[in-house]
């Protein structure tokens, strides 16, 4: 094994790379159970829409990434707006299997959506021209379009940072995480607000989807593994907690880059081991909330 | 009690029904009793501790490789399995239930999600013990090669299962099992300790799915990766929903509804996750006390 | 019977106990009287074995119990009946206290039916007889009016005939009439039974007609201690609770 220092930051890059996709996917699940109290297991599916929105967007050619980023993105927010209409507003009052259920259901749909649409097979797209050769970092080659991701992780989280604690609309967000009632008696239009959560929730999986495709193949599969990334990301982070995304994004980014190195196969059980051990010791996450004394 | 003669009645028709029946048609009712038996043994966690498992795959699959890796690698003959099956099962759930089952809501949810996606991996990768996406093929199964003996014993398993889920509903355990769903606090002030009880639970409802993959890698002659997926969770969760979970009978109901409907509409498109998922919505939004509940039985049974 | 020994707690920066001692003497009523926010509640959360006290313990029959989780609190001889009235709303009463009463008598192990044990429904149904809920014995504990709710909780900390019963705001979220029936209701029964009652209770009336001694906690203290005569000249009680705005 070779442990000289520009290998060890290129795994470093490498696991950044997977982070902020990790970050883009995770945030918006955990915004969204901090603001509706709902879990998306369709989260993955929009993920992967996202990827082939994209490839369909560009028809094709790399060089219209950036402007189909921004279409992946407008219509990700369209369709989240609709599904919370539509679907999971008459969820609301249920119990927490049948909203599980329903997102599930989206996801059957979604994922088989995709192939009617598209076909079974894997789709791909380069990075566009200017991007497609590596920088060399520390004597290690490095693929330009990372340093594109990781950049463009940065500025969501600092976007979505500022948006929630200079906006008044991002004071509610944060708000009726904490008391929902509250907000209602201040007239805060709390529905239509719900109905914006998730769609940015949406976008933002959509977004990192489409992010993704020039790196990395996509497949109606992607939507499962895709969630199940975002479930681990939350859990270690702490459901809810922006923060908590971002770190729990980072950590397993780094312990899949550098879990290959030890164990290739299994990499994988590295990142299990820190979701155990987080489990035991916080079990609402790194940098969630405890649950207050039951009653 | 003229519920007697009408039970009577259908247990005649289910021993009598593959004298009847096409060998296509006593293979789709065995696969319905396998799913009716893990459905109903996921029930237990769900509907008596009122937790929600994405994974119970994870017990499926382990009772299906331990009959598949003691046939084809020790010669041991299948039937011989089963207890060893069952343990294996018992064991995974009693590990990953310690972890789990101190969690509540929707983390235990994505916990037994995650591990159960964590135990599918490594079957899918480990190709040196387990065959990894291959799967183990060609099992000799002896007599259960005969549709009619797996349908036999596929139907003793369930009515097994569900006697055995029935005298824990009654008895202390089950109320036990219950009241630290219904009240944590007041079950902890009677001298339940919640944890306990419900890795109790957990392990006596894996270790019943572990029957249902011991029967089902008989079914296929083989074990493939897919019964740890977690779509085959979700094929429990769905068939205990459909079927109502509040009945003692409604997941095993819903597990043959779903079977039924799934090899009905295999037979016309491929698109069957596309349907199922449509039928899913539906059933979410208009019927959410599932077929029990149409049928008027008593939904919020205890 | 039970001694609480400079027990101590925080939560974050707040002090909810601050070096808290009290004894409650065998066959005696103890009330815990305070105004909101005075450390009642953390106390017999402490007590019972929900919170862990930052410094102190707490005896029973001399035997160090704070640190233990609430089961074996409860089965060393402690009834513990709530503040918000606790039971399982998707059973009947009488399951509610049978199984309440297997599970402190011999566990709940075995298959035989909950119902078809005749020794644990027997005595279930004694204790529902006691505590006026006969009548509504075989129906949806879910259905039960708050007042039959608080009746069955207090039947459920009985079942495993403890020597020590604690009871959160017995009166808590009753009406006048319910009030003046749990009062009488608690001190027939209770005597009867020999017990040794811990209670808090913000109702003045009550905590003066039932309790044998009082301790008076404020801001976290042993604000005074006595005889209920002794503890209603008190002036410093009587300060803090006019000043307080909060009987």
């Amino acid at each position: 094994m070779n442990l000289d220092l520009g290998f060890l930051l290129q795994q470093f890059l490498t696991g950044l790379a997977t982070a902020s996709t990790l970050f883009l996917l995770a945030v918006g699940l955990s915004l969204i159970f901090g603001a509706l109290g709902i879990v998306n297991f369709a989260h993955g599916s929009f993920y992967m829409l996202g990827a082939y929105l994209l490839y369909w967007a560009v028809r094709g050619n790399p060089e219209g990434l950036w402007w189909g980023l921004v279409e992946v993105a407008a219509i990700g927010l369209t369709l989240g707006a609709l599904v919370e209409r539509a679907l999971l507003r008459p969820v609301y009052p249920r119990p927490e299997h049948h909203q599980i259920l329903l997102t599930y259901a989206l996801l059957l749909v979604i994922e088989d959506g995709v192939k009617l649409l598209f076909g079974a097979a894997y789709k791909s797209l380069g990075p566009p021209q200017a991007l497609a050769h590596p920088v060399w970092i520390a004597g290690a080659p490095f693929p330009a379009y990372y340093l594109v991701q990781i950049l463009l992780a940065a500025l969501v989280a600092v976007l979505l940072w500022l948006f929630l604690k200079r906006t008044r609309m991002g004071l509610w967000i944060r708000a009726i995480t904490q008391d929902r009632a509250m907000l209602e008696a201040l007239g805060v239009p709390v529905p239509r607000l719900l109905t914006a959560v998730f769609a940015l929730g949406i976008a933002l999986a959509a977004l990192g989807g489409g992010v993704t495709l020039p790196m990395q193949t996509v497949s109606p599969g992607a939507a499962v593994e895709a969630v199940i990334n975002a479930f681990i990301v939350v859990v270690v982070g702490g459901l809810g907690s922006i923060w908590g995304s971002l770190l729990g994004a980072f950590l397993i980014g780094e312990i899949q880059a550098f879990g290959v190195m030890l164990w290739p196969e299994f990499s994988i059980a590295f990142v299990y081991l820190l979701m155990a051990g987080v489990l035991l010791i916080r079990p609402w996450g790194l940098l969630g909330r405890p649950p207050a004394l039951r009653t | 009690m003229r519920a007697i003669p009408l039970a009577l009645l259908i247990l005649l028709a289910l021993l009598l029904a593959p004298l009847g029946l096409s060998r296509y048609a006593t293979e789709i009712l065995t696969q319905g009793f396998i799913l009716a038996l893990f459905a109903s043994a996921f029930n237990l966690v769900f509907h008596a501790l009122g937790l929600l498992s994405f994974g119970h795959a994870a017990f499926f699959g382990a009772g299906a490789y331990t009959a598949a890796l003691l046939a084809a690698r020790a010669g041991w003959p299948y039937l011989a399995t089963l207890p060893l099956a069952v343990l294996a099962s018992a064991t995974l759930a009693l590990v990953l239930g310690f972890f789990s089952v101190r969690t509540s809501r929707i983390y235990f949810t994505m916990l037994t999600l995650a591990f159960a996606q964590l135990v599918w991996a490594v079957v899918h990768k480990w190709y040196g013990f387990t065959g990894g996406d291959n799967g183990i093929t060609g099992l000799e199964v002896g007599v259960l090669a005969d549709p009619r003996w797996l349908y036999y014993l596929a139907l003793s398993l369930l009515g097994v299962g569900l006697g055995l889920l029935w005298l824990v509903e009654r008895a202390p355990l089950g109320y036990a099992l219950r009241a630290t769903r219904d009240n944590e606090a007041r079950a902890e002030a009677i001298g339940l300790s919640p944890f306990w009880l419900r890795l109790t639970g957990f392990v006596l409802s894996g270790a019943i799915a572990g029957a249902a993959g011991f029967l089902q890698a008989a079914w296929q002659r083989s074990a493939f990766p897919d019964f740890l997926y977690w779509t085959k969770s979700a094929e429990a969760i769905i068939a205990a929903i459909l079927g109502g979970s509040g009945h003692l009978l409604g997941p095993g109901l819903g597990a043959l509804a779903f079977i039924e409907l799934g090899a009905f509409v295999q037979a016309r498109t491929e698109y069957w996750p596309m349907v199922l998922g449509l039928v899913l919505l539906f059933l979410v939004l208009f019927l959410p006390r599932g077929l029990a509940g149409l049928l008027g039985g008593r939904g919020a049974r205890g | 019977m039970l001694e609480v020994r400079e027990v101590t707690k925080s939560f974050g920066g707040f002090r909810a106990l601050s070096s808290v001692s009290l004894q409650v003497e065998p066959g005696r009523f103890h009330a815990l009287v305070g105004p909101n926010g005075a450390g009642k509640t953390t106390l017999f959360n402490v007590v019972v074995g929900r919170l862990k006290p930052d410094r102190g313990t707490v005896y029973f029959r001399g035997q160090p119990i704070s640190g233990l989780p609430t089961p074996r609190i409860v089965r060393l001889g402690i009834g513990i009946a709530f503040q918000r009235a606790q039971a399982f709303l998707s059973m009947t009463p009488l399951e509610n206290v049978a199984l309440a009463v297997l599970s402190l008598r011999r566990g709940t192990g075995g298959f035989r039916a909950l119902l078809s044990d005749r020794v644990a429904v027997e005595r279930a149904r004694a204790l529902l007889s006691w505590v006026g809920l006969t009548g509504a014995a075989d129906r949806p504990a879910g259905e039960l009016p708050l007042g039959d709710l608080k009746r069955l909780d207090i039947a459920m900390a009985l079942a495993g005939d403890p020597a020590l019963l604690l009871l959160d705001e017995p009166l808590a979220g009753l009406s006048r009439a319910e009030r003046r029936q749990m009062v009488t209701f608690i001190e027939k029964l209770l005597r009867r039974l020999g017990l040794t009652l811990l209670f808090t209770e913000h109702d003045t009336d009550a905590v003066l007609r039932l309790a044998d001694r009082i301790t008076v906690l404020h801001q976290g203290e042993v604000l005074a201690e006595g005889e209920p005569e002794e503890v209603k000249r008190d002036a410093r009680v009587v300060e803090a609770f006019l000043g307080g705005g909060d009987a």
